[in-house]
Order: C-alpha cells, then sequence, then structure tokens
C-alpha cells in the first residue's frame, strides 16, 4: 500500500451504481468485429515478443491513460529493459469507473492480456492498482486478481498522475487495464480494437454504468441510446476533474481515451464572489505551490513575483478550483500562469 | 439541450463564501446571547444597527466604484456584527455608526473591496473609534444592570479590569467570573469561555485553522509571562492578561480574517506569534488600557511581506525535490528500431 | 504634503501657514524672475533660501501677537522658508517674465490656501467643535479627526473627490466637442 500525496483533496467517489453493474454493449450502438488478417495463433502463450508487438500494432490498440499506441510502449519499454508492468485501474476521479470494472468484470482476460504484455517487454513482475479510498462500493475489491497482487493506493486526489510518474521513474511500465484486454482480444481473438469503455453516469442518466461503446460514436448518440431523464443542463467528456463541457454533444465524437461521459442536472450560478484569501487553495494543491498567490500576480500587472512561484510544476489536476469558496476558476488561471512562465523560461533560454 | 460550459473542475466543493462567513455569524451569536442575558437588549440592537450600517456602506461604497453592489458574501454584515463585540455595551450609536463607516468606507473598500483590503475592517473601525473617543469607549457598564436603549447619564459605567492591569495593579475580580464573563469589559471580550466554544466550533468546521489563534495566544503569554505586570504568580499573572480586553475575541475572530492572514502555515504561526507579541508589548507601552488593535493593524500591514518570504521558503524547499516532481520527457521510438525489433 | 495636513488643525493655523507659505514663494519667484540669470547656479540655492527666510522672519515679526498659534504651527514656520514650491519656481523662473512668475507663484499659493482653508475648517469644526475659534455644536464630533492621520486620509478623499469631478468636467467638454462634430461644426 503505497501513500499518495498527503495534500490534495479528498473525493467523495459516486462510483456506484454503474461499478457494479455489467457492463454492456448497447443495442443501439453495435460493435462492430474488425478481424486482423493472417490466423489466430492456437499457442498465444508461445508467440515470440515482437509478434506480440506487430498484433498489437496491427490492432490499433491505444492505451487509454496516455493516448499512446500500446505497441510503441510495450516496444520502449522491451529496449529500455523494465522490470515489470502494472497495470494502471485506479480511477481516482469521482464518477469515472471505466477501468475499474473491466478489472473486476473481466479477470481472467485481464491476466492472460498481462501475461502476453510481460511477455513482450520481457519482465515478470506485476501488479494491478487501484485507488484505496472507495468507500461507497457495493463490490468487494479483491487483495488478487487471478494471483496478481492488487496495490491499494491510498492518498488523496490526484493519485493516479503521481502513481503513473512515480513508477515510470522507477523504471516500470504502466498500462491501462482496458488496453491488457484489448490486447488479449487481438492474439486470442485476433479482433482490432473498434470499442473503448466508457463510463456514462451523472444525475440525468437514466441507466447509469459502464458501457462498451464503438470508436467514433458521438456523445448524443451514447446518451439518447443510454437513456435521459431529465435534460441535463451540463455535459462533461472525460473525467468530473479534467474533463471538458460539451456544447453540442453530436459534434464530439468519442475516443479511447475518453473514458467518461457525465450528464449533470445542477449548473453553478455564478454568486459574483471574490477571493477570500482564505489559502485553501494552497492546502490543497498536491505540487505545494500557492494559486492563491499565482492568482493574485497574474491578476496585477507586475508579474516579477512570478518564477517564485514556480506556476509551471502545475500539473493541471484541479484541486485548487474544487476547494475554492469564492467558486474562482483557479484552474484556468494556473494553466496560464504555466504556460507564461514556459514561456519566459523558453525565452530566456533557462531549463 | 440547453447546455452551459464550464470549465474543469466540473464538480466544486459545497463549501461557499457565503458558508464560510454563515459560520461566523453564527459564531457570533452566542456571544450576542451573553451579553444580552448580562447588559439587556440593547446589544442586540447595537448589533442590528452595525449589521445595518456596513453592509449598506459596503454597497455604497461598491456602487461609487462603479460595480453592481454584490452583499451576498455578508462581509459588511460579518463586521458590523463585531464592531459591537469590541466596544462598551454603552457604546453609543454614533460610536458604531463612525466605527462602521470608517472600517468599510476607509479601511476596506478604497483599498479594493472583499478579498483585496489589507486592514481589517473590523480592527480599523473600532481604533478608530476608540482613537476618537477615548473615554467613553473604555468605560462598561456592570453586568447584570440592565442598559436602556438610549445610554444617558444614569447608567453606572466603571473601568475594567485591563485598566487595572495597566495602572500596575491587580485586578479586585475573580478569576473565575472573568471566565464567565461576569466582569465589566467589551460586549464581547468578557466572555472567554462562551469565545472558547466559538473558537473550537469554527476549528471543527474547517472554517478557520488551529495555527493561527494558538501561535497568536502563545505568543501574547510568553511576553506576559516574560514581562508581568502584575504582583502575582506567574500563571495568575498570565490569565489576568489573557482574559482582560480583546485578546481572546482577537484570536477568535480577528486574527483569522482570511484576507488580512497569510496563507501557509509557516507564515501563519509567524504572523500570530507576533501580533501576541506585539500586542502584549503595546500594553506596556502604550496610552490605552487595550492597545491589541492597533498592534493587529501594524502586523495587518507586514502580511503580504510574510506571504512573500513563505513562497521564497517554498520555493527553496521545491527547488530540492523539482527533479522528483517534474514530468519525465516522453521519448517516442524511431519506426526504424520497431522494425529491427520485429526481425 | 506634510504643510496641509499637520499644521492645518484650526481655520486660523490653516490660513496662517499658507501666508507663511506665500511669504517665501513670492517674493523669491519675482525675484527669480528679475535677477535670476544674473546668479551662477551654485550660489542659486543660498540666495533664494536667504531671500524666502527673511520674508518669513518679517511675516512672523508681524504676527508675533498671536504666541498660541504660532506654537501650533510649531517647527513648520521655519521649514516653510526651504519649501518645494519656492525651491521649484526659483530654479524655473529665472527663464521667464516677471508677470508669468509672479502669477505662477499667486497661484500655487492661492490653491494651497483653498486646500488648507477647507481642511483645516472640517478639522477645526468636526474635530474640536468650533470655528475661528467661536464654539460651535457640529451634528457629529469626531475628535480623530485631528491627528496627522486623519489629515492624510482626508486628503485622500479629496483628491478622489477632486478627480471625479475633473471626470465630469472632461466628460462634458468631450460631450460638447461630439455634439459640435455631429452638427457639422468647425472641430477636426
Amino acid at each position: 500500500m503505497r501513500n499518495y500525496p498527503r495534500k490534495g483533496i479528498l473525493l467523495e467517489q459516486n462510483k456506484e451504481p454503474g461499478l457494479s453493474k455489467e457492463i454492456r454493449i448497447l443495442p443501439a450502438l453495435p460493435v462492430e468485429r474488425s478481424e486482423l488478417p493472417g490466423p489466430v495463433s492456437s499457442t498465444p502463450d508461445l508467440l515470440a515478443p515482437y509478434e506480440i508487438v506487430s498484433i498489437a500494432k496491427e490492432a490499433n490498440i491505444v492505451d487509454e491513460i496516455d493516448g499512446r499506441r500500446l505497441w510503441k510502449k510495450l516496444a520502449q519499454a522491451a529496449r529500455e529493459s523494465v522490470s515489470g508492468i502494472v497495470v494502471d485501474a485506479l480511477d481516482d476521479e469521482p464518477y469515472i469507473s471505466s477501468q475499474l470494472a473491466p478489472t473486476l468484470q473481466f479477470p481472467e482476460q485481464l491476466h492472460q492480456g498481462l501475461r502476453l504484455a510481460l511477455r513482450a517487454i520481457g519482465a515478470s513482475k506485476s501488479s494491478i492498482e487501484i485507488y484505496r479510498n472507495l468507500f461507497d462500493l457495493d463490490t468487494r475489491i479483491p487483495s488478487s486478481i487471478m494471483g496478481v497482487k492488487v496495490d491499494r493506493i491510498s492518498g488523496s486526489y490526484p493519485a493516479e498522475s503521481y502513481a503513473r510518474r512515480r513508477l515510470q521513474r522507477n523504471s516500470t511500465l504502466v498500462v491501462g487495464a482496458c488496453a491488457l484486454l484489448f490486447l488479449q482480444r487481438a492474439v486470442y481473438e485476433g479482433l482490432r480494437q473498434t470499442s473503448a469503455f466508457v463510463t456514462v453516469t451523472g444525475d440525468c442518466v437514466a441507466n447509469p454504468g459502464n458501457y462498451e461503446v464503438p470508436l467514433g460514436v458521438s456523445a448524443g448518440a451514447l446518451l439518447e441510446a443510454v437513456g435521459l431523464i431529465t435534460d441535463p443542463k451540463r455535459v462533461v467528456a472525460g473525467g468530473s476533474m479534467t474533463g471538458f463541457s460539451l456544447t453540442d454533444p453530436s459534434t464530439v465524437y468519442l475516443s479511447q481515451t475518453t473514458r467518461g461521459l457525465l450528464a449533470f442536472a445542477e449548473e453553478f450560478q455564478d454568486m459574483g464572489y471574490a477571493c477570500l484569501g482564505c489559502g485553501r487553495c494552497t492546502e490543497a494543491c498536491p505540487q505545494g505551490l500557492s494559486p492563491y498567490f499565482i492568482y493574485k500576480v497574474m491578476q496585477s500587472h507586475r508579474k516579477h513575483h512570478i518564477e517564485l512561484a514556480d506556476a509551471d510544476l502545475c500539473i493541471g489536476c484541479g484541486s485548487c478550483s474544487y476547494v475554492c469558496p469564492a467558486k474562482l476558476d483557479l484552474a484556468q488561471v494556473m494553466a496560464q500562469a504555466a504556460a507564461y512562465t514556459r514561456r519566459r523560461q523558453t525565452a530566456g533560454g533557462q531549463p | 439541450m440547453k447546455l452551459r460550459t464550464q470549465n474543469p473542475p466540473h464538480i466544486r466543493s459545497r463549501e461557499s463564501s457565503l458558508t464560510m462567513m454563515t459560520d461566523i455569524v453564527i459564531a457570533t451569536l452566542p456571544l450576542y446571547a451573553m451579553a444580552v442575558y448580562y447588559y439587556g437588549t440593547r446589544a442586540l440592537l447595537l448589533g442590528g444597527f452595525g449589521v445595518i450600517v456596513s453592509s449598506m456602506a459596503d454597497g455604497a461604497c461598491q456602487l461609487l466604484a462603479g460595480r453592481i453592489p454584490n452583499i451576498r458574501d455578508l462581509s459588511g454584515a460579518v463586521t458590523g456584527l463585531l464592531i459591537p463585540l469590541l466596544l462598551p455595551a454603552s457604546a453609543s450609536y454614533s460610536m458604531i455608526l463612525l466605527a462602521a463607516l470608517f472600517g468599510i468606507a476607509v479601511a476596506k473598500q478604497p483599498f479594493g473591496g472583499m478579498g483585496q483590503n489589507i486592514f481589517n475592517p473590523a480592527a480599523a473601525g473600532t481604533a478608530f473609534a476608540m482613537i476618537c473617543w477615548p473615554k467613553s469607549a473604555f468605560a462598561y457598564p456592570v453586568p447584570f444592570e440592565r442598559l436602556p436603549a438610549m445610554v444617558d447619564d444614569t447608567v453606572r459605567l466603571v473601568s475594567s479590569p485591563a485598566y487595572s492591569l495597566s495602572l500596575g495593579g491587580t485586578p479586585n475580580i475573580d478569576l473565575l467570573d472573568m471566565l464567565l464573563g461576569n466582569a465589566p469589559g467589551p460586549m464581547g471580550g468578557t466572555n472567554i469561555l462562551v469565545l472558547l466554544t466559538c473558537l473550537i466550533f469554527l476549528i471543527v468546521r474547517k472554517t478557520v485553522g488551529l495555527a493561527m489563534p494558538a501561535a497568536f495566544l502563545g505568543g501574547a503569554s510568553l511576553m506576559a509571562l516574560l514581562t508581568p505586570r502584575v504582583d502575582a504568580p506567574a500563571l495568575t499573572a498570565v490569565a489576568y492578561e489573557l482574559m482582560s480586553g480583546l485578546l481572546v475575541i482577537g484570536a477568535v475572530f480577528l486574527i483569522n480574517d482570511p484576507v488580512t492572514s497569510p496563507k501557509r502555515t509557516l507564515p501563519k504561526i509567524f504572523y500570530g506569534f507576533g501580533t501576541g507579541a506585539l500586542s502584549m508589548a503595546f500594553r506596556h507601552i502604550g496610552r490605552y488600557e487595550e492597545s491589541f488593535l492597533f498592534a493587529l493593524l501594524v502586523m495587518n500591514a507586514t502580511v503580504w511581506i510574510i506571504d512573500v518570504w513563505g513562497e521564497h521558503l517554498a520555493h527553496a524547499m521545491r527547488r530540492k525535490n523539482r527533479e522528483f516532481k517534474t514530468n519525465p520527457p516522453v521519448s517516442e521510438p524511431a519506426e526504424q528500431d520497431v522494425g529491427a525489433a520485429q526481425k | 504634503m506634510p504643510f496641509v495636513i499637520v499644521p492645518t488643525l484650526s481655520l486660523k493655523a490653516g490660513l496662517l501657514m499658507s501666508a507663511f507659505l506665500a511669504a517665501a514663494t513670492i517674493p523669491s519667484a519675482v525675484l527669480a524672475s528679475l535677477v535670476g540669470r544674473k546668479i551662477p547656479p551654485l550660489f542659486s540655492l543660498p540666495f533664494y533660501g536667504t531671500v524666502s527666510t527673511g520674508c518669513v522672519l518679517l511675516l512672523r515679526f508681524c504676527v508675533s501677537g498671536q504666541a498660541l498659534l504660532l506654537e501650533d504651527l510649531g517647527v513648520y514656520v521655519p521649514l516653510a522658508a526651504f519649501n518645494g514650491m519656492m525651491l521649484e519656481l526659483a530654479l524655473v523662473h529665472p527663464r521667464r517674465r516677471v508677470p508669468d512668475a509672479l502669477h505662477d507663484a499667486v497661484m500655487m499659493c492661492f490653491g494651497f490656501l483653498l486646500v488648507a482653508a477647507f481642511l483645516s475648517a472640517l478639522r477645526e469644526f468636526l474635530g474640536s467643535g468650533s470655528l475661528w475659534g467661536v464654539p460651535l455644536t457640529a451634528p457629529i464630533r469626531i475628535r480623530g479627526l485631528v491627528l496627522p492621520f486623519s489629515g492624510f486620509i482626508l486628503i485622500g478623499f479629496l483628491s478622489a473627490l477632486f478627480r471625479r469631478v475633473d471626470s465630469i468636467i472632461i466628460g462634458r467638454m468631450l460631450h460638447a466637442s461630439r455634439r459640435t462634430a455631429k452638427q457639422g461644426g468647425d472641430a477636426v
């Protein structure tokens, strides 16, 4: 059990009722089967590493945690001879469970995919990472899945980005759980990746849960297929903390990294509060920055303190905006400050 | 679907400026209840008058500055509630009026209004009232004597234990009486027990943190311990000093004002400790029997610099771990290498 | 600015302060425009300083009957001899004609007189409850106004007020010129 940042914020996860329901394919949005050329190997366990990588390349598998192609990650890991693989099923953002649900519902396939990936990179150690602070779940998270140890990561949000960074430093390959499932399908059943796992939830959704949707379907079509109880006021594609708001869901198409589609009935009123100077953002920032300080410096036209504030360390988690009682858009200001600082750094020629 | 866009994150915490200020308003209500118990309904009249004057001044100043008046975050109301608590219950309405007007229209709005003010408006207003009425601001009614709505000469006014301490003598009031509030003093400042309960309430609700009030009271106690003014055992002297005057109510309400205090923990402790020590020092050399407000205003002026020092410190600590936190560079493998791996 | 804030606690004191400043400034300005060119720069400061000190001393002698007032003004009487207005005028005016210099100096001192009179009247009326020494009852008595601190704050509000009035006047002028332009007037 590794602990990640002590700072950051503890969020209510709200993953039920979606997590415990079966993952379904919607009849209105069927997933088309696209078969790979060539026969399916009858002894997948004896495939050579380069064969696994080339099957991953042909199957167009994209890792949902960073959008990179799986075959490139495997090839690079093989070259760098990493010591092991960690399966990322963290899902530390509220409402989203599109990695956790497949992990719990398809353990065998996950295990087979994991073995394939281990062979591809020539490593032997592996573990699965799941967020520890999931309190309101109906299912129990087991302590090991098919013999692979499950690591419960405790700590506040944002734990996922920290986990990823720490593991990449320790020469471990981090792969998303869904990518391994698609790898297993590619090798054992000869199918390309033509779908993705998406959590559709929110208080406007009639059947909240995880769905396997075909790639390229529009958000509007998905919402209609899942069913809406009321007209939502906000539709978010992506995570609840880092996703983006949609104005016209019928023109936004889902990709492998979307992972979530949320529809909320509540809209936030703009009460016009000014910054209180309460300092909650500074307490919440997992990087130890002071969004209050950066906000004040960016608002004033004298930015000579900006280097002091190290705005380029911002990871864009949104904790500062979350805790702000004045409901300021601190995450945007931090992003602007980070861009400003990086521009100044490159202009100044400093690393 | 008529959708609204919003910048991420799309969920927000349930706390808002309004809830924070409401918590502080709730924390002042027991003090008003005790004041009514001791001095009659005049306490409520003063409180209501203060709220009305402060809110209207707030709105008027915002209107003058060309903004739409927004008093929904109750910050003017909090100032209006705090000012009568820092003054005697026999304060005249003109005293409250002037204190509120000065606090809002001179010490808060010209500096930029809510969130940008340097000085605590309640402290500034009350300090100005103390300067303008040096005798009436320190003449307190006796507890349990009901005050009429308009105070005239028939009300008996006495001096508070702080005055006795400033002369170098031990106050002739029992420590237990001072703890319960049965002593002449500022309307909200005497009920020490209730004040400590309000502090615990605010800390539990996470509206304020523990660092600043603890550092403040610690600093004041240390100075009182080192330089006692009364000829009594050390802890008794410290108890007398802390329970007389505005120190405890300052620790609960004035020093925790989020706008005028530093943001990081170490600067907070430094600020609290400095204010405590400074206010005790002012008690020794000051002209008034209670100079905590002036010490607070002086320290308020230094808060931005303390914040910048805190940022320097945080920057130095981050630089040590900078490699730990920066993103590792993402490298894409070249096409030829994969071709080689395939063979 | 300290001249206008610290000693101006009563109307009489304010007027006297302006008188001293005028005595220091106007003769020096006139003298500067008359003979300024002939004085080498090294000696200009002591020269004008001596002149203005002489005038200040003269005035003080004339009003030496008002001991209380002079005590109120205190150290600002000798300080008036070297005030900034005088220095600026003395350095600028050698190049100008006498009527210009006189006009400049008189206008500056008149401006000071206005502000000092207004401030001191306000502070005396509301702060000490009298005007020109005559006790009057003010609607509200703000004893803190006699402090220098309040004087600075009052100056701040006053300048804010004047800026507002200024912007209104400029706004009206702009509006009028636009109107003339729209009516095909001869504004460019």
